[in-house]
């Protein structure tokens, strides 16, 4: 029996020894020591830019967040706003009182590390775009339960943004919140809104951990969509006449670049699934830079 | 070369003579048979003024069928005046009327109908196909014909006679043996054997192709086809012209197949001792098809013999098989019954256990498939055939291994428990029909299941002074698949140039999904020993869902001899969903110009698909999940055209050139960063993702045939594209199975009457697959850094190519006991490493590094079968 084993064994090993192979794969390590960046540029914030270093698969332990990198911002003009280092967040930054962002802007990111400039990393040129307004109609509400039992009010809204302007596509992001009150008196604090998904085109939207909700109007027809948010909780004699949204409108790397982060997130989460593919908009690199607006606005609700 | 003759006996015209002449004038050959029979023929030559001669040759044949099969093109015929015989005008409505010439085509040998079968005039005026039951009908004018019988691996057969009323001939055709490739190759090259679009894979060219482990078998012939890949060794499932594996619609003598794979798709389904023939349509869909955008594979299997007892007994590398057939009512009713059955199971358990001892850990590892197939043919008239075709298939994989070790005190415990089990349950009941003279009716009621459950338990336990820590999962996904349905399709010949054909037809999809994951970590504890397959299925609540569709098609089909052939039809159905009504109109034409030497044909096609696969792996496994059209998944639309062109280079050569261009809509795929799991009262199918597909390309197929040597080469320049809004950031990518070249070959030599020596060759360029472009990004997150791969673009990595040669004996010799096949030959003979997939390793004495290894699954395999049919 033990030499009938030995010998299968060793017809199999033979055979199977066959199967596998180490591969050296040419595009494995071909984006090493590049620089990735993330910068998203709006009117009502801070420019600031988080900057690391590409590593390879046989390089982990020497990834690093660099901190003598040369940030530059190239403006409209060719205005150039250098960024400065903040040790303490690990993250570059204009100068606000230098500059801060305003529609129309134009801009393009330069960022090398110093003593590297022939391997500098550029983006392509984008433009700031204008904060747009939703115009909603057919506002609408109701009680519910939620998982625990509890009262909660669900608001709809149909409502509908411009997909373009000036053959540039408008993308959103929209956060929505109520403010809470305490015997008719606001608290100051607000509640926000939870998205409860869209039933025609759910993949239209993707709601973020911070709790906005990115979307593409272009995938409704006439730009037309219902949102649907609601509250955590809803006590009993509680009213709710208005809600706030703040709605910043984004350029599409910026949407394009939100989207594939909020993937990767629900990837990490979930063990063994599809491949999540980086969005780009730089040369000699990888990342982001990105634009947007904020308007912000309230909707009585009847 | 005998003549038969319907015409009544009169007087002297039953003398019995034997003449023949030469492009003579007909009143010179009247006159000579007036002297040769001593018969007094009396003709006025006002009534010859036609230039046409006549070629004759009659040997014992009475002179009142000579005359009328002479006089009949002059629209002249006799009558007996007196005893004389008086040549007069025939009268118009005996001239022009047009009879009907019906019947069936059998296999001599079995009693078996042949399907598709080729029935034509010698001159090529007129050509028709019988149907799938071997029925034929033609409309003839009163007149002599010469019809030839055709069929691949089957003897030319043919037939003069003269028609002057309705008239029904069966034809019986004897299978054919040592010129077989020859008649089937000539076959291909002459076009007579098949319609434009269609491969068509007859049992010994079934026998003869590549095989794996001597499994003969269906699927590893089609992927030899032009246009057509799988992923690696036929791993991933079957792309036609750049489609997706779920566009296929695979039936099984009528009845629609989920999966066809044993061993997770290395070997198919379909048993060769029990199939027929299979005919792959990628292209000219006439419209009697739809529900796939991609392509057909029509797979039959045959009738038990009806006139006596016979069987098959076979065994190859990893199977063996037993067929049994014979008549219940002597050429009325017969019976067919195959059972097949991996025998590895004690050796894989051995080397299992083996293995596992090695590696200090106890367990052991079983597999085996088995399928039965049975069919009942009943003849209940001459017009009326019942039959009842069943199919049980399964497949069972278990893995068990738990390993237990100490070290420094502290006790581990690791268990893996997997199983996976799958398998088709088929079975329909046809009732075929000939009404009146020149219609066919056929009606099907089918019922398919689909059963797959998979099941994964993990533990890992640590016992220690300090620490008892005990973590275990268990995965549950099963799924079941019902299709039930009836189908009626009805043939009306009106004229031999003119095929009207109409069916309906519903279906009723029924789908149950359970997904449950059980955990220590977020469930309330349960002992882990009684966690088992059973009890996941006992708590997982399933996801139900059904629809129903019904569909019906009209098309027409004229011809003008086996020259022109024109197929115009449109397809339509009504899919319903909840309370949700889709309908569909699909167009289909087709147009075939055949001349003696060269052909072309084009076609056009719109397709529309409700039932869509979603691959957590890609590899086309029986885990795939079925989708059905919904409220978040549209139904898939393809828009099919292509062209070919081709001649015969000598008597024994073809050259064939062909176009393809497809446009897919509303396809779909498992979202990035997502896997699948399914829960009941959730709307789980909003986040998949749908787009659309582009696949076009170009097929060179060179084929020749000597009595000594066959070759086939095909050669596909292509290219297939996908672009989904939510995947790879909106932007077109090549699909996992784009292939920019593939080639095949095929060199059968034949050494004698008995031996035949086959070389197999594939050279294509790799599959597609998604790796990392060589980057990690490590961001930085509130509660840490966080590492994700660089992934540039999906499908960015291509294997290196594929190239496998295989080489095949298959020797067959009779004898007493009946005819011995006996297959040798070695699979990948060159043992290149295939690359299956790809995955990331680390190194294992340096654990900070990484390295891609590919894995491939079949090196050289030799293998060996035996199978006696008696």
């Amino acid at each position: 029996m033990n030499k009938r084993i030995y010998i299968l064994l060793s017809i199999l090993t033979l055979f199977l020894m066959a199967c596998e192979e180490r591969l050296i794969i040419d595009t494995i390590d071909q984006e090493a020591d590049k620089l990735f960046v993330e910068c998203e540029i709006s009117t009502s914030r801070r420019i600031e830019a988080s900057l690391y270093t590409i590593g390879n698969f046989n390089q982990l332990n020497k990834l690093s967040y660099p901190q003598d990198a040369v940030l530059r911002l190239v403006g409209t003009g060719d205005n150039d706003y250098p960024f400065i280092y903040d040790s303490e967040k690990k993250i570059y930054y204009v100068d606000s009182i230098r500059h801060m962002a305003t529609a129309n802007h134009e801009y393009n990111l330069i960022a090398y590390l110093k003593g590297k400039e022939d391997n500098k990393l550029e983006s392509e040129r984008i433009q700031i775009p204008n904060a747009q307004n939703l115009s909603v109609s057919k506002p609408s509400h109701k009680l519910s339960k939620t998982a625990n039992g509890l009262n909660k009010m669900n608001l709809s809204f149909q409502a509908s943004a411009p997909a373009e302007i000036n053959n540039e596509k408008l993308f959103y992001r929209i956060i929505m919140y109520r403010k809470l009150y305490e015997n008719a008196i606001y608290t100051g604090k607000n509640e926000l809104l939870n998205f409860e998904g869209n039933s025609e085109i759910p993949l239209a939207f993707t709601p973020s951990a911070d709790g906005s909700v990115l979307f593409d109007p272009s995938r409704f027809k006439n730009n037309t969509f219902t949102l649907n948010f609601s509250t955590n909780s809803f006590k009993a004699g509680e009213k709710i006449e208005t809600v706030y949204y703040a709605l910043e409108t984004v350029t599409e790397d910026t949407y394009r670049y939100l989207v594939v982060k909020e993937k990767q997130a629900y990837a990490s989460q979930n063990g063994i699934s599809d491949p999540v593919i980086n969005y780009t908009n730089m040369v000699n690199g990888y990342g982001f830079i990105g634009g947007s607006s904020k308007a912000v606005d309230s909707l009585v609700i009847k | 070369m005998p003549i038969k003759e319907l015409i009544a006996q009169t007087g002297s015209v039953e003398t019995i003579i034997s003449y023949k002449c030469l492009n003579k004038p007909l009143p010179v050959v009247l006159k000579e048979l007036s002297i040769k029979s001593n018969a007094n023929i009396v003709f006025s030559d006002s009534k010859f003024k036609s230039k046409k001669t006549i070629t004759i040759n009659a040997n014992n044949e009475k002179l009142g069928d000579i005359l009328k099969v002479i006089l009949d093109p002059y629209r002249l015929t006799i009558e007996i005046i007196e005893g004389v015989i008086v040549v007069v005008n025939a009268k118009n409505e005996e001239i022009f009327k047009e009879y009907i010439l019906n019947g069936v085509i059998r296999d001599k040998t079995t009693g078996e109908l042949l399907p598709y079968a080729s029935v034509f005039l010698d001159d090529k005026s007129q050509g028709i196909y019988s149907n799938e039951k071997g029925f034929y009908a033609f409309k003839l004018k009163r007149g002599t014909y010469k019809v030839m019988f055709s069929y691949c691996g089957y003897d030319l057969d043919s037939l003069n006679f003269f028609i002057k009323r309705d008239s029904s001939i069966n034809i019986s055709l004897n299978p054919s043996t040592i010129n077989l490739e020859e008649i089937i190759v000539q076959e291909d090259l002459n076009k007579t054997s098949y319609r434009y679009g269609e491969d068509f894979y007859s049992k010994e060219k079934i026998y003869k192709a590549s095989s794996l482990l001597g499994e003969s078998d269906v699927m590893r012939s089609i992927i030899t086809s032009a246009g057509v890949t799988s992923g690696a060794d036929g791993f991933g499932g079957l792309s036609v012209r750049g489609g997706n594996n779920d566009q296929n619609f695979v039936l099984y003598d009528g009845v629609p197949v989920q999966n066809t794979g044993h061993a997770f798709g290395l070997i198919s389904i379909f048993s060769s001792s029990v199939i027929k023939d299979a005919r792959l349509i990628k292209s000219a869909f006439p419209a009697r098809y739809g529900g796939r955008l991609s392509s057909y594979l029509d797979v039959k299997t045959r009738d038990g013999n009806n006139t006596k007892f016979g069987g098959e007994v076979g065994i190859s590398t990893i199977a063996s098989h037993v067929t049994i057939e014979g008549p219940i009512a002597k050429d009325k009713a017969s019976f067919l019954f195959s059972y097949r059955r991996t025998f590895a199971d004690p050796t894989i358990k051995s080397v299992s256990e083996y293995i596992n001892q090695t590696n200090g850990s106890e367990g052991t590892t079983s597999y085996y498939f088995q399928d039965f197939n049975g069919k009942i043919s009943f003849d209940i008239s001459k017009k009326n055939q019942l039959s009842l075709s069943f199919y049980k298939g399964v497949d069972d994989f278990n893995t068990s291994s738990i390993a237990k070790k100490t070290s420094s005190k502290i006790n581990y415990v690791d268990q893996n428990d997997n199983n996976f089990k799958w398998g088709n349950n088929l079975i329909s009941f046809h009732w075929n029909a000939q009404i009146g003279k020149n219609q066919y009716s056929k009606l099907i009621l089918f019922q398919s299941n689909w059963n797959n459950n998979f099941f994964k338990f993990r533990r890992n336990a640590i016992d220690s002074l300090s620490e008892i820590n005990d973590i275990y999962t268990a995965d549950l996904k099963a799924s079941e698949i019902k299709v039930r349905g009836v189908k009626w399709d009805y043939d009306l010949q009106l004229k031999p140039s003119n095929i009207i054909r109409l069916g309906v037809g519903y279906n009723q999809n029924s789908s149950s999904i359970k997904y449950k994951n059980l955990s220590n970590l977020n469930n309330p504890p349960i002992y882990p020993e009684v966690i088992d397959k059973s009890s996941l299925l006992a708590l997982a609540t399933p996801y139900i869902y059904s629809t129903n569709e019904v569909y019906g098609y009209l098309e027409e089909e004229l011809s003008s001899g086996k020259n022109l052939v024109f197929n115009i039809g449109i397809h339509t159905s009504i899919y319903k969903f909840d309370s949700t009504y889709l309908p569909s109109i699909q167009p289909r034409m087709s147009l075939a110009l055949n001349g003696d030497y060269t052909w072309f044909n084009i076609s056009g096609s719109l397709m529309r698909q409700y039932q869509q696969s979603l691959s957590e792996n890609g590899l086309g496994f029986p885990s795939d999940l079925w989708v059905n059209a919904s409220r978040f998944i549209k139904p898939a639309d393809g828009y099919n055209f292509s062209t070919q062109f081709g001649f015969l280079m000598g008597k024994n050569a073809s050259l064939n050139f062909g176009g393809f261009y497809k446009l897919m809509n509303n396809i779909i795929s498992i979202g990035e960063g997502r896997n699948l799991v399914i829960e009941p009262n959730t709307a789980w199918q909003k986040d998949i993702p749908f787009g659309k597909g582009k696949a076009y390309g170009a097929e060179v197929t060179f084929k020749s045939e000597t009595k000594l040597l066959n070759f086939e080469l095909n050669f596909t320049y292509s290219k297939s594209t996908r672009q989904f809004e939510d995947l790879n950031n909106a932007l077109e990518y090549l699909y996992k199975f784009d292939r920019k070249y593939m080639s095949n070959a095929i060199v059968g030599v034949k050494i004698g009457h008995k031996l035949d020596l086959i070389f197999t060759g594939t050279y294509q360029e790799g599959a597609k697959v998604t790796f990392p472009s060589g980057g990690i990004i490590v961001a930085k997150q509130p509660g840490g850094s966080v590492i994700y791969p660089l992934y540039t673009s999906k499908n960015n990595y291509t294997f290196k190519d594929y190239i496998r040669l295989d080489v095949a004996f298959n020797f067959v010799s009779k004898s007493k006991a009946g005819t011995h096949r006996v297959f040798a030959g070695v699979y990948n003979v060159l043992n290149r490493k295939n690359p299956i997939y790809l995955q990331l390793d680390r190194n294992t004495f340096n654990l900070n590094t990484y390295e891609a290894n590919q894995v491939s699954i079949l090196p050289l395999l030799p293998a060996i079968s035996y199978s006696l049919t008696f």
